[in-house]
């Protein structure tokens, strides 16, 4: 039984990894494969509905649809995949180095995060682009504020976990030094649940970026991006339904792709530390 | 359990302290001079003159951290300034759209919690069979739409094609259906998704085989312990759902024009009116907090056996 189901999950798993490579293939080669070039606007082809030459139809400025959707890939997917790697390896360092070390700046750091997730993570992205005034790397910059700070409490919890353990105190009378200790002995053993909290976190990521683009913080215009086509298309949702469509259907399948990942990838590794403290609510 | 609770209000102090210093702090992250921008946003010329008492009468000249301590001390006395754009106090235009927030917000949570109490204990007790797998599918999915979506997709279906409710809302009860239900889905599908986690593991507990094993009936088991003990778990995801909710209402609002914090923040963006995203950022967060020291309590005396801190 317990066979069959690791069984089941590893091809989940493949499955799904399968999924996710494609549309980040996708939004790699969105230059070839778009019909048409996403910004050309064309006022003879406005709000058209889809067709052979434009298969998810214009929007109100006689842009094509689907070459938008393709390119809108590559902002959705590349900006969420790079704040989540940076928020995993900054967060995850300083919460190695918090746990290993302690002491006063411990004790800072961890009031500091306190304090940052006492706001709810979106609200506090928000109020933070508003400020700096939109665009794409503030957007990073607002949900990467807090994005950070529950990697930091999962890896400060695991290395106070293991760090008096019998293996530790081996290599360090072994002559091991802390960095060498951190990077071989601490690291591997609280990887699996750093990466699956990453995963898992790539869904997310990528609604904050979409609900901030959408809310006129993420992209400028006219940057294809799915939250903001979304945003540009909702006037005119009833004339040009596809406009609202394409996109949001692209965006919820990818969204729904990355979080099966981080479930299968949590099933896979069987981690089961993500309680109800470092949930982060979307 | 007196002492626990003033235990965890200690513990609140330097969280707030950290929360106000962000808060406070986010006025001087937007490139610029704060004077210019404050003039800027109430649509005056900014002569050099201006300038230099517009800087004085905002206490730019002294350390950022005096001024820091004086704006702790004036919102510890419920005063978070003047609003640029409309010259009111922002305490004031806060509590007049809380309150808006609020109805959204509560009633948002009273349908969550009545499509997922049911749709929960459903899945669980029909584990592994049709049902349960459409319900799950449905919450995974709920998760995974963003609520702009889910609210222009309503509009499409009720205010477009059926034309029974009206598109923007306006504070008025008809137009509060659809931004209520928008902002529930993806609550209640994250609610399911616990519930239905919380009661597998209620139904696996000893005293649940021992009631199977004497006899009796699966419904008599369900309503008497196993619910009982799945109130707690209402408690917990009505904490967690406090800042998805109030996330999901600022997108709403905007959308639907609901008067609530939310299209106020979003105004005062567009506005660049400083004060009153500071005020309401501080709003949310000791908001957010209270309520979940309350869950907290709350649990506690639900469940005297948690020890934990």
């Amino acid at each position: 039984m317990r066979l069959k189901r690791k069984r089941l999950s590893d091809t989940m798993l493949r499955a799904f990894l399968i999924f996710a490579v494609l549309l980040v293939l996708t939004s790699i080669f969105a230059k070839n494969l778009a019909p048409n070039d996403p910004y050309t606007t064309n006022i003879a082809q406005m709000k058209q509905p889809p067709s052979s030459q434009y298969p998810f139809g214009t929007d109100d400025m006689g842009r094509c649809v689907l070459s938008r959707v393709l390119y809108g890939a590559r902002t959705s997917v590349f900006s969420a995949l790079l704040l989540v790697t940076i928020t995993f390896i900054f967060g995850s360092a300083v919460g190695i180095l918090c746990g290993y070390y302690g002491g006063a700046a411990d004790r800072i750091i961890m009031r500091i995060i306190d304090g940052i997730m006492a706001f709810p993570q979106m609200i506090l992205a928000i109020a933070v682009s508003g400020i700096l005034g939109g665009g794409m790397l503030n957007a990073m910059i607002a949900l990467g504020f807090a994005g950070w700070t529950p990697y930091v409490r999962l890896a400060r919890s695991g290395v106070l976990a293991i760090k008096n353990e019998d293996y530790i105190k081996a290599a360090r009378f072994s002559g091991s030094g802390s960095f060498s200790i951190m990077a071989k002995h601490i690291l591997p053993n609280i990887f699996s649940s750093l990466l699956t909290y990453a995963t898992v976190q790539i869904g997310s990521v990528m609604l904050g970026f979409a609900g901030l683009s959408f809310l006129g913080l993420g992209v400028k215009r006219p940057e294809a991006e799915w939250g903001s086509m979304i945003s540009e298309a909702r006037g005119f949702l009833a004339t040009a339904p596809w406009t609202v469509l394409y996109p949001g259907l692209a965006l919820v399948i990818t969204v729904m792709v990355f979080n099966y990942l981080g479930d299968a990838v949590r099933d896979r590794l069987d981690v089961h530390v993500l309680g109800g403290n470092i949930e982060i609510e979307k | 359990m007196l002492r626990y609770i003033g235990r965890r209000l200690l513990r609140l102090i330097p969280i707030l302290l950290v929360v106000s210093f962000i808060a406070f702090s986010l006025m001087y992250i937007a490139p610029g001079d704060p004077a210019l921008k404050k003039l800027v946003a109430q649509g005056l010329a900014p002569s050099e003159e201006v300038l230099k008492l517009t800087r004085e009468s905002m206490g730019l000249d002294r350390p950022f951290i005096v001024r820091y301590f004086d704006w702790l001390w004036n919102f510890l006395k419920g005063d978070l300034g003047v609003s640029y754009a409309k010259s009111l106090p922002v305490s004031q235009m806060m509590w007049k759209a809380m309150g808006k927030t609020s109805v959204l917000a509560l009633s948002a949570l009273m349908l969550s919690l009545i499509i997922a109490v049911p749709l929960g204990i459903l899945t669980a007790v029909r584990r592994n069979r049709a049902t349960d797998y459409i319900v799950r599918f449905f919450t995974f999915t709920a998760n995974s739409i963003p609520t702009f979506l889910i609210a222009l997709l309503l509009i499409y279906a009720f205010c477009i094609k059926l034309s029974w409710f009206p598109v923007l809302a306006k504070g008025s009860i008809q137009g509060l259906v659809l931004p209520t239900v928008a902002l529930s889905i993806p609550c209640a599908g994250k609610f399911i998704k616990q519930f239905r986690a919380e009661i597998l593991e209620q139904l696996g507990k000893d005293f649940v085989l021992g009631a199977q094993a004497r006899g009796v009936k699966p419904s008599v088991f369900l309503t008497h312990d196993v619910l009982h003990n799945a109130m707690l778990t209402i408690i917990t995801v009505i904490g967690l759902a406090i800042g998805g909710l109030f996330t999901g209402s600022v997108v709403i609002e905007s959308i639907f024009q609901w008067p609530g914090v939310g299209q106020l923040v979003m105004d005062a963006i567009t506005a660049r009116d400083y004060p009153v995203i500071q005020g309401f950022v501080v709003y949310i967060a000791v908001i957010y907090v209270i309520i979940n020291l309350l869950t907290d309590i709350t649990y506690r005396i639900f469940d005297p056996r948690v020890k934990a801190d």
